[in-house]
This record gives structure tokens, C-alpha cells and sequence, in this order.
């Protein structure tokens, strides 16, 4: 089963839109869950998910507008507990210890979360940690070198195979990390 | 064990000293048996002592190699074979009357020294033990037999308690692995007597009941056996306990009886092949007495699996086989015995042509190379991307990641995965977990292998009786004996369960695979069987070959066919239909035929699920495999399949004459149940090989024909001896009233004798086979039963062959021989033997040479001809003219135009010309050859003189002679062709010319 997770946008106010390296990748029926940690921004990023799959699970960001997006989001998927924050709310923003407590308050078993625009994909306490970055590359608020990054996450029963896609110089570059789920 | 099976031994001793009511249950349960298994000495008898034997054979080897630990011993017991045979008999009195005075039985066996006149002295000991039995114990005589025995026992065990003790001393040691094997072997012997149930009904419960003797007796056997080697013991104390006796009698008697049956099995080389074959080994061992039964029976000894058993026989065995391996197992699949046999998984392959029967030490290599390729397609099909280490990005669009094969994979195995929940929901093998895995993914991997067809819903339902089979089979297979690992440990490893299925299904499929081939619009057969009927049906129209004129195709037309059907291979299995429908049942059962056609059934409806499914819906899941028997080893892609269709119709033809569309259908689509479908395939291979209407044979026998006596029948179409009777099979199978329902049909035909409806004239006449491949069918089918029936080619055919020559007198020998094959088809027994060698040869070559046909218009004018040849029979017979014009006629046309005034078909339409032309021709071929003989004799008398005087002239004139005579006989060959103002329809110019120098 794949998921992905994807947000910070920020179409249109700081790009123009998804690079096409990675729309050529998301077509329909192939994912079935899109776990997006918010900052869309605009109502048109929220219809293309929907085209993709449709079951699509957005918390809100800082930026966005619709403000019917819960601030933060659960989500069963398999045998897997989903936390989903955009992370402006978590203070310091990124801080491991900070999201760690997140992801305890939530009790999940992978917390997504956004906010940084810097890809991060790592294991604390058995947990799994997933920020996607930037889907377009659009700048933060701390850095302006962002690279246009999402993750899909296999999963299967008990682990989950994490594929981190990164538009590096036009090119997608593919990685891969396991995570099993502790009982 | 043993320790406490010597205890109890003890224990009765001591028993028997107490009341009778206290005495071991043990006991009384096996005498029960006993008795109960041998309730009436009527005939049967001796069926049921050989089952006995049989049964008893292994124990009598388990004692024999026990005794071979000690050789010297045993040598004296064989050599000293009058003791032993004492006992023996000692044993037989309790068995036959429950009283028993060792003393004088002994007495009558010293003097026979053989056991083969057991009955004999069954009888004997009968007189003599009565007598006894008012001595000893007159006051029980009214007792029920059971309290009888015990107290017998009692009586005896008493006298026993010496011996039994010394017994303990002597076998203890002995005894204890020996026992072990025995119970292994009864067991064994069960099995193998299961097999024999059908067969013999009364065996079984016998058997049954001495296996609960054995098992029950087996410690005491062994130390009885034990003792008796100390001949001493037993020649000090005469007085035997009947415990003892018992077990010794089974074991001795088994010899005699075996005997009869081999001799009855040799008379009958047709049943050579079935199950109880597997005893023929233990049985010819048997028969030789002395230190080489000593022999065998240690061979015997180490436990082996029934399985390897009969494979052994078959494929390795040591004593040449009557036939052919590969011949044993199609008889045992026709006659049903397949079905018994462990062996049926090998057979289908083999049948199949998944393995090269001829080439058995192949058959490692070969299994090795199947199963590689099997694991070599799972490794490359079933690959898993999330399992590999290197990184595939699950999201590519690039059609060669290894992503998208896989979700495409997955995609085919969501289908299969829903269509394997529905298969045999009923059966809860097909529910379990594991072997829906292994039938999915060999579905899977086939759909792999198979292009642009795939998997194809109805394809599982194939798959399922072989995974079925082999799963029976290699689970069921055990290897016992210790000797080292076989080719059948080989084969039935457990391992390779799925790789082997997967071959069969492989070699299955190979057949039927293009059945599956997409129809235009996509549909997969059972959900959309009449949308595909009705595509498929425009699509054969423009294919050109409309089927309803199929009949007219000659052999031109048959290429055409094929090239036609290859370009649209959707449309085989259509065709395939249509070809069923329109020329088969047509020419089998026209009444049935027209029947269906007025309330618009179309074939493909029910066909397709049938043929595609292999009639997998239609009956009980054991009778598919019976029913595949037959079909797999029929062969020849499958044509079988054809005639069961035909066959399945024709079960239920009254019910689809009397009814209406509507009901038709249901009845088709719920296909009654049928007691024995060894009668349809019987009936299948009935029409396949007699070339006539079936009409007469179906309205004698009707469906309610009882299993029993189709059973009987099956067995009695390839029984030579029943066929002595020079009645044929089928008729008798089909009951009293069959040969007076025979005869205005074989009338009909000798009326119309001129029609040669026989193996030949299908040869000749292409027309009515208008399938591409059906020429080719009919005669290898008749070499195929030439091969069969070898042995059977006997009187029926010379007992029919005077009656029609006397009949027909005009007719010349060609007719005759047709005749015969008309008559020994409709006995079904294929014989081919009344055919002169000569004039059969000549006349399928001339044919096949010429590759040319002007019948297709004759059989549907035969059709008008026939009537005239009814309704004037005695004419028309000797009019050589008629030959021609009704070569093709069924029986069944010429009967419903004959009976049915206003019968509508379409060959009724054409006019009449063609026929007179066709008949013209014949004549002027006729007249020709006459003519050129006419020439020859002069130079033949010419040539006389050249032998009396030498003289060149007339030398020249005889090799003219010779020369013109070869030239006829290459036109009549067909080497030669004939001259331009001829036909070549040479199967009647052999017939003409025949005819012509024997007038003159």
C-alpha cells in the first residue's frame, strides 16, 4: 500500500507549481493514501490530490487558508498509526525532542510532519519521523536553497519501506529506508 | 510391545482356565469375523477364500523372513512341508466349523502334501469335523456360533497352556521387530484390497474382516510362527490351540488359491493392467514352492508402498507385459480401473505428453528440466521488488521497472485470487490456504507463458483436479522400505508438488488454451457465454465457412479452414462449437439435431462451458477425472471431447425432445446427474467410432439403464470373451430389446449397402469431417483402435461379414468389408480386421494422394439416394452407381427422411444433378477399367503361349500385359492419374474394377 506524504506547497505564493519530474510520477491508482502535512496554500493543489487518490488527509498549515483543516490529524493505515502536524506549532521548529513529544501526546507509530522544507526521514524510539520537505522547493522561512522533495511509504504489514524522492538538477533521485514497526 | 503381547498370550492361558465369559474380547471379535465373512460356501467361495489368501499372502512372507534369521530352521519347514501343511489344515477346521479335533485333521493333511486342493480339503474337513463336533461337544451345539468358538477356544486353550509357555521362552527375542513389519503389511494389504472393492465386492468385506484378524492375531501369528520352527513343540503337543491354528490357516492356505487367479488372469489380457495386477507380482511368486518362494517372498518383504508397487509393474517390470506400458494405462483409463490406480498423476502426464513413456530413464532429466523451468519462471515472474536490495522507484512510468511488472502481476493475480474462491467452493481442499497459494501462482506463471491470452476466467477450473491429484498423490505417497532413493522417490517428492502440476496443467493447456483465445468482444466464457455465442457467431459467418455448409468442405475446404481458423483463432473453440453442433450431431443424431436447431439452441451456449471447462461443471468432481481419463488418453488433442459432448446429448435426448426451448435449456445447463459417466465415455468412444447414427443405439439404451449393468458393459466392451458371443457389447449392453432394435438398422444399412459408411469412406470422403483436423482423427483413431483391440480383432467381425455377403451378393468384396466395418462399429469393437489388407491400403492412399473431393454435395444427396435406396432396397444395392451418391449418408439423415416426410434440411434443397453426373462418372471410370482389362486378357492369353513356346512376339504381349496391368493398378493407387473423362473418387473404382474381372 502506498502512501505519500507531501506538502509545503505554496502554490502559488512561492512557486508555481509541482516540478513536472514529480507529476510524471504521481498519476492516479497507483497511491492510495496522500498524507499531506499542509501549506498547500490554494484550493487547486487540493483537487490534484484528490485526482491522484481519494483518500487524502490534510492538516493546516501556517499559510493555508481553508480553515477547515484540522491542526492535527490521525490516520490508520495497516497495522500503522499516522500522526499528521505541519510543524509550525512545534517549538523549536524540527526539534527532535519536540516532535518526539508530539508523537507521544498523538501516540503514533510515524509522525509526519512539514513546516522546514529540509527532507528528514529518521527512527527515535521505534518511531519513525518523516518531515517531506518541500514539494515545489519553495523557500522557508529559514533557507532559501530548498530542494523539491516528497515521500512514499510501502506499506506492509508490520514495517514500512520509505522511498525519498528528490528533484536534484532535473533529476529524480530515489532512496530507500526500512523501518519495522516495534511492538 | 512385545513384552506385553507375550503377557497377554500368558493371560488367555491362564484365561481359558477360567468361565468362558471372562475370556479376552480379543478373540471373539476375530472369530466373529471369521465367521461372519464366510456365511454362505455358494459359489462365491472361492472368490472369497482368494481374498483371504491374498490378503494373508504378506503375513506368510513376514513369517518367512523371520524365519530366515534362522535358516537352518527354516529350511526344515519348507523342506518338512508336510508338517507345516498339517498345521495348516489343523487351522482350516476352525475356520470352516468352530470345532475343531487337530488330531484328525492333521491325519487327512499328511496325505496331501500340496495345498493346491485346498477346497478339497476344505470340504473334507468339513465331513470330518462335524462328527467331532457331536464328540466333543454335543451339550453347545445349539449355542450361537460366537459362544461356540469361545468355548472351543476354552477347550483347546486349556490343552495350550504348555505349549504357550514354551512358546514365550523360544520367540521372545524373535518376535518383537517381526511384529512390527506384520501389522506395516497388513496394512498395506488393506489398501490394497480397497482397490479391489469394486471389483469384487464380496472381497472386501472379507478382507476387511481377516485385516481385523490380522491385526487382532498378528503377536500370536508371530510366535506360532516362532514355534513352529521348533517342530518339536508342535509335533509333542498335537493338540494345537485354536488361536494358533487360526493365524497359521491364513497363512498357509494363501498359496493354492492364488494360482486360479493368475490362470484367470492370463485368460483375460484385457484386465492384465488393472489393480489387482498388483497382486499378479505377489501371486507369480507364489506359485513356485521351495526355497525360491523363499526368495521372493524376502524381496517382498521390505515394505513397500503400494505406489511403487504398481509403478514398478508398470514402467520396470521385470516379467514382459502383454503390452505397452503406455497401452496398460489407456485400457485402465477407457475401462475406468485408472481410477484406482496411484499411478493416475504419471498417466495424465504421460497421456498428456508431458513425459516420453517410451523413454523412462529420461524421466528424471525430464521432471529435472520441468521443475528448473518452473523455478527458473517463478524467480523471474514472482519477483517481489520490495525484497530486493537494490532501489526501484515504485512510482515509475518506464514499463520495464520492475514495479510496474509487478503491479501488473498483481493486477492477474487479483483475478485469479477471485476466480480460485469459486472454485469448488464446496471442497474444502480448494479452501485451503496453501493450496489456493500454489494454484494461484501457477496460474499465474502460466498466464505468464501464455502471450497475449493469459489467464482467462475458467482456466482455475482446469487447473483444479490436476492440483487436486497430485496433492492426493504425493501426499499420499510414503516410502517404506528403506532401499536407496528411486525415481519414484523422485518423482513423488513433495516438494515439487506445485512444479509438477504445473507441467501437467502446462501440457494440458497446451490443448485447450486456444479455447480460451479472447472472442471479439472480450468475454470470458461463463459470465458471458451468450454474448461470446453471439460474436463469435457473426464472426464465423465471415470467416466464410458458414458451419451449416461446413458438410460440403472438401479437403480444399479443410485447408482453407485452417488457415481460416488460424487467422481468427478466436473462433476455434466456436468453431469447435459449431462443428459439433452442425456436422457431428447432425450426422449422428439428426432427430436431436433438427431438435435443437427449431428451438433455436444455439451450441456455443452450452458447449463452450463444456468444452472450455472440460465438462469440469457439469458433473461430480471425482467423475471429471474419470471423464478426463478417458479424454487425456484418448488423446489426439483432445478430439474425445467432441464425442462426449455428443454423448452428454444424446444422455439426455428424450428429455430435449419433449421439451421446449425454455426447459431444453435448463435441462442442458443443468446437466442431470449421472450414476456412472464411464457410460458416456463409453458411449463417446461408441460414436466416435461408428460413424452411423446413434439414434437407434440411444433409443435402446435409454439413461435409466442402471449403473450395475453399465458397469458390467464398460468392462465388457474390451472383455474378448464376452465378445465371443458374437453378440456385440453394446448391444447387450443396452439390453434385451438392443438386437431386435439392431436390426431394421443394420437392414438399413445392408438395404442401403451401398453406402460404405465406414472407417474407409470417411477416409475417402473428407466431407464429413469438415473440421481441419478430423481426417486425421478418424484414422489415427482407427489405428488407435486397431492397436487396442489387437487382440479382440476376432469372431464378431467373421460372424457378421457371411450374413451382409449373402445379403448383398451383387455387392463386390469392397462392400462387404465396408459392411463388416459398419456392423463391428456399431458393436463397437473398431475391428479394422475385416478390411482386406490389400484393397484398404490401396484405397486410403489413392485417396490422400489425390487430395481431392467431389463428395460434398453426394452425402448431402446421399441423403435423397439413401431414400431411394430404402424404398427400394433390393435395386439398389446391386446398382453400383449408388455406391457414389451415398458414401456419406448417416444413418440417422436417411432415417428421418425416410420416417419424416417433411424434413426441412438443406440438402433436400439441392437438385438432383450432381448425383446423376457424380454417378455418370463413376460409370465411365466403371466402364474404363473394365475395358482395359478387357485388353489385358488377350495379351495375357498371348503371354500363356510365350511360356509354352518361348517365342519373343508373345513375350512382348505378356510384358504389355504386366505393364498395362501395373498401370492400372497405379491409377488405382493413385499414383497414376486417371484420365481426364474419369472421377477420382477411386474408392469406387476399386470397387468397380474388382468387380468387373469377376463377372467376366
Amino acid at each position: 500500500m502506498f502512501i505519500i506524504a507531501i506538502g509545503d506547497i505554496h502554490v502559488p505564493h512561492r512557486s508555481h507549481g509541482i516540478p513536472p519530474e514529480f507529476k510524471k510520477l504521481l498519476v492516479p491508482e497507483k497511491i492510495q493514501h496522500i498524507l499531506s502535512t499542509g501549506n498547500l496554500v490554494s484550493k487547486e493543489i487540493h483537487d490534484y490530490f484528490k485526482v491522484l487518490t481519494c483518500d487524502v488527509h490534510i492538516v493546516k498549515g501556517d499559510l493555508d487558508e481553508n480553515t477547515s483543516y484540522p491542526d492535527t490529524k490521525v490516520v490508520n493505515i495497516g497495522q500503522f498509526k499516522f500522526g499528521l502536524c505541519h510543524g509550525h506549532q512545534i517549538v523549536p521548529w524540527g526539534d527532535k525532542s519536540s516532535l518526539a513529544a508530539l508523537q507521544r501526546q498523538l501516540d503514533v507509530d510515524v509522525l509526519i510532519t512539514g513546516h522546514t522544507h529540509k527532507l528528514e526521514v529518521f527512527e527515535a524510539n521505534g518511531k519513525l519521523f518523516v518531515n517531506p520537505g518541500s514539494a515545489t522547493g519553495a523557500f522557508s522561512n529559514i533557507s532559501n536553497d530548498v530542494i523539491p522533495s516528497f515521500v512514499l511509504m510501502d506499506v506492509q504489514s508490520n514495517n514500512i519501506t520509505v522511498y525519498i524522492y528528490k528533484l536534484i538538477d532535473g533529476q529524480v533521485k530515489v532512496e530507500k529506508i526500512d523501518h519495522v514497526k516495534q511492538q | 510391545m512385545d513384552s506385553t503381547s507375550f503377557l497377554d498370550i500368558v493371560d488367555k492361558g491362564i484365561d481359558k482356565n477360567k468361565p468362558i465369559s471372562t475370556r479376552p474380547a480379543n478373540e471373539e471379535d476375530i472369530m466373529s469375523s471369521i465367521f461372519n465373512s464366510i456365511p454362505s460356501k455358494s459359489a462365491a467361495e472361492t472368490d472369497i477364500m482368494d481374498s483371504i489368501f491374498d490378503t494373508k499372502d504378506i503375513k506368510k512372507k513376514s513369517q518367512q523372513t523371520s524365519n530366515n534369521d534362522d535358516l537352518v530352521v527354516e529350511d526344515e519347514k519348507s523342506d518338512s512341508s508336510e508338517g507345516v501343511e498339517q498345521k495348516v489344515e489343523a487351522i482350516d477346521q476352525p475356520m470352516e466349523e468352530e470345532t475343531i479335533e487337530p488330531l484328525k485333521v492333521e491325519e487327512q493333511i499328511a496325505d496331501e502334501q500340496i495345498c493346491e486342493e485346498k477346497e478339497e480339503q476344505l470340504e473334507q474337513v468339513d465331513d470330518i469335523s462335524e462328527p467331532i463336533k457331536v464328540k466333543e461337544e454335543e451339550q453347545k451345539e445349539l449355542e450361537v456360533e460366537v459362544e461356540q468358538n469361545i468355548e472351543t477356544d476354552s477347550v483347546n486353550a486349556e490343552k495350550e497352556e504348555p505349549t504357550a509357555e514354551v512358546e514365550q521362552n523360544l520367540g521372545e527375542v524373535e518376535s518383537t521387530n517381526e511384529k512390527k513389519e506384520e501389522i506395516l503389511i497388513s496394512n498395506d494389504l488393506l489398501k490394497a484390497s480397497e482397490e479391489d472393492n469394486d471389483e469384487e465386492e464380496i472381497n472386501t468385506s472379507i478382507s476387511e474382516s481377516s485385516d481385523s484378524l490380522t491385526m487382532a492375531d498378528a503377536p500370536e501369528i508371530q510366535i506360532s510362527t516362532n514355534n513352529s520352527n521348533d517342530t518339536v513343540i508342535f509335533i509333542k503337543d498335537n493338540e494345537i490351540s485354536t488361536d494358533k491354528n487360526e493365524s497359521k490357516v491364513s497363512i498357509e492356505i494363501q498359496t493354492e488359491p492364488n494360482t486360479p487367479n493368475k490362470n484367470s488372469n492370463n485368460n483375460n489380457p484385457n484386465f492384465s493392467m488393472s489393480v489387482s495386477n498388483v497382486y499378479d507380482d505377489v501371486k507369480t511368486s507364489e506359485i513356485t514352492i521351495g526355497t525360491i518362494e523363499q526368495e521372493e517372498f524376502e524381496k517382498k518383504v521390505d515394505l513397500v508402498s503400494p505406489l511403487k508397487l504398481e509403478f514398478d509393474k508398470i514402467f520396470f517390470s521385470a516379467i514382459p507385459l502383454e503390452k505397452t506400458p503406455f497401452e496398460v494405462l489407456k485400457m485402465n483409463a477407457f475401462t475406468g480401473v485408472l481410477k484406482y490406480s496411484p499411478l493416475r498423476g504419471i498417466a495424465w502426464k504421460i497421456f498428456l505428453g508431458g513425459l516420453d513413456i517410451n523413454k523412462i530413464n529420461n524421466w528424471e532429466t525430464d521432471y529435472k528440466k520441468q521443475r528448473e523451468r518452473y523455478n527458473k519462471l517463478r524467480e523471474e515472474h514472482c519477483f517481489d521488488p520490495r525484497n530486493s536490495n537494490s532501489v526501484y522507484d515504485p512510482l515509475s512510468q518506464n514499463d520495464d521497472s520492475p514495479w510496474n511488472k509487478f503491479f501488473k502481476n498483481l493486477d492477474v493475480q487479483k483475478i485469479i485470487k477471485i476466480d480460485l474462491e469459486r472454485t469448488h467452493p464446496e471442497n474444502e481442499f480448494f479452501q485451503n490456504e496453501n493450496v489456493v497459494e500454489m494454484m494461484s501462482r501457477i496460474l499465474f506463471l502460466y498466464s505468464k507463458t501464455n502471450g497475449i491470452v493469459s489467464y482467462r476466467q475458467g482456466m482455475h477450473e482446469l487447473l483444479a483436479p490436476i492440483i487436486y491429484l497430485y496433492h492426493k498423490e504425493y501426499t499420499e505417497y510414503q516410502k517404506l522400505d528403506e532401499s536407496p532413493k528411486g525415481l519414484i522417490d523422485f518423482i513423488y517428492n513433495k516438494e515439487y508438488l506445485e512444479h509438477d502440476t504445473f507441467s501437467t496443467f502446462e501440457c494440458l493447456m497446451r490443448f485447450t488454451s486456444d479455447w480460451y483465445a479472447p472472442a471479439p468482444p472480450p468475454s470470458t466464457n461463463l459470465n458471458a457465454t451468450s454474448a461470446s455465442a453471439a460474436g463469435t457467431t457473426s464472426s464465423t459467418i465471415t470467416v466464410g465457412t458458414s458451419p451449416s455448409q461446413s458438410p460440403n468442405n472438401s479437403l480444399n475446404g479443410d485447408s482453407s479452414d485452417l488457415s481460416g481458423s488460424q487467422t481468427t483463432k478466436f473462433n476455434e473453440v466456436v468453431q469447435k462449437c459449431k462443428y459439433i453442433h452442425s456436422v457431428l450431431l447432425k450426422q449422428k443424431d439428426f432427430e436431436l439435431y433438427q431438435h435443437l436447431d427449431s428451438i433455436d439452441i444455439e451450441p456455443q451456449i452450452y458447449l463452450l462451458r463444456w468444452i472450455r471447462l472440460l465438462f469440469g461443471r457439469e458433473f461430480h468432481f471425482e467423475d471429471v477425472l474419470n471423464i478426463w481419463d478417458a479424454i487425456f488418453a484418448y488423446g489426439e488433442d483432445l478430439v474425445l471431447i467432441d464425442y462426449f459432448c455428443i454423448s452428454m446429448l444424446t444422455y439426455i435426448r428424450e428429455q430435449l425432445l419433449q421439451s421446449d426451448s425454455v426447459y431444453a435449456l435448463k435441462r442442458i445447463y443443468k446437466y442431470p446427474p449421472v450414476e456412472d459417466v464411464y457410460s458416456l465415455v463409453k458411449k463417446a468412444l461408441e460414436i466416435k467410432d461408428s460413424n452411423c447414427s446413434i439414434a437407434v443405439m440411444v433409443k435402446s439404451a435409454q439413461p435409466p439403464t442402471s449403473a450395475s449393468s453399465i458397469g458390467t458393459k464398460t468392462i465388457a466392451v474390451l472383455n474378448p470373451s464376452l465378445n465371443n458371443s458374437g453378440s456385440f457389447p453394446e448391444t447387450s449392453s443396452s439390453g434385451e430389446d438392443s438386437p431386435t432394435s439392431f436390426l431394421p438398422y443394420s437392414s438399413q444399412i445392408s438395404s442401403s449397402s451401398t453406402t460404405p459408411i465406414d472407417n474407409l469412406s470417411t477416409k475417402t470422403t473428407p466431407s464429413l469431417n469438415s473440421s481441419n483436423h478430423n481426417n486425421t482423427h478418424i484414422n489415427n483413431s482407427n489405428n488407435e483402435n486397431k492397436t487396442i483391440n489387437n487382440p479382440l480383432t476376432s469372431s464378431p467381425s467373421n460372424n457378421t461379414s457371411p450374413k451382409i455377403s449373402h445379403q448383398n451378393s451383387n455387392n463386390n468384396s469392397n462392400n462387404i468389408n465396408n459392411n463388416n466395418n459398419i456392423n463391428n462399429n456399431i458393436g463397437l469393437n473398431l475391428n479394422n480386421s475385416g478390411n482386406s489388407g490389400i484393397f484398404k491400403a490401396n484405397i486410403t492412399k489413392s485417396n490422400s494422394s489425390s487430395g481431392f473431393v467431389k463428395s460434398n454435395p453426394k452425402d448431402l444427396f446421399g441423403v435423397r439416394e439413401s431414400d431411394l435406396n430404402l424404398f427400394s432396397s433390393s435395386s439398389s444395392s446391386s446398382a453400383p452407381t449408388s455406391l457414389n451418391s451415398s458414401t456419406n449418408i448417416s444413418i440417422g439423415q436417411a432415417r428421418s427422411t425416410f420416417f419424416s416426410s417433411s424434413s426441412k434440411h438443406k440438402s433436400l434443397q439441392f437438385t438432383k444433378s450432381p448425383i446423376i453426373t457424380d454417378s455418370q462418372k463413376l460409370k465411365n471410370v466403371q466402364h474404363h477399367l473394365g475395358y482395359s482389362l478387357n485388353d489385358i486378357i488377350p495379351l495375357l492369353e498371348k503371354g500363356e503361349k510365350y511360356i509354352n513356346s518361348n517365342e519373343d512376339n508373345d513375350r512382348e504381349n505378356f510384358l504389355l500385359a504386366i505393364s498395362k496391368v501395373k498401370e492400372i493398378r497405379d491409377m488405382l493407387v493413385g499414383t497414376l492419374p486417371l484420365p481426364d473423362s474419369i472421377t477420382e473418387d477411386k474408392n469406387e473404382d476399386a470397387t468397380s474394377l474388382i468387380g468387373d474381372p469377376l463377372k467376366k
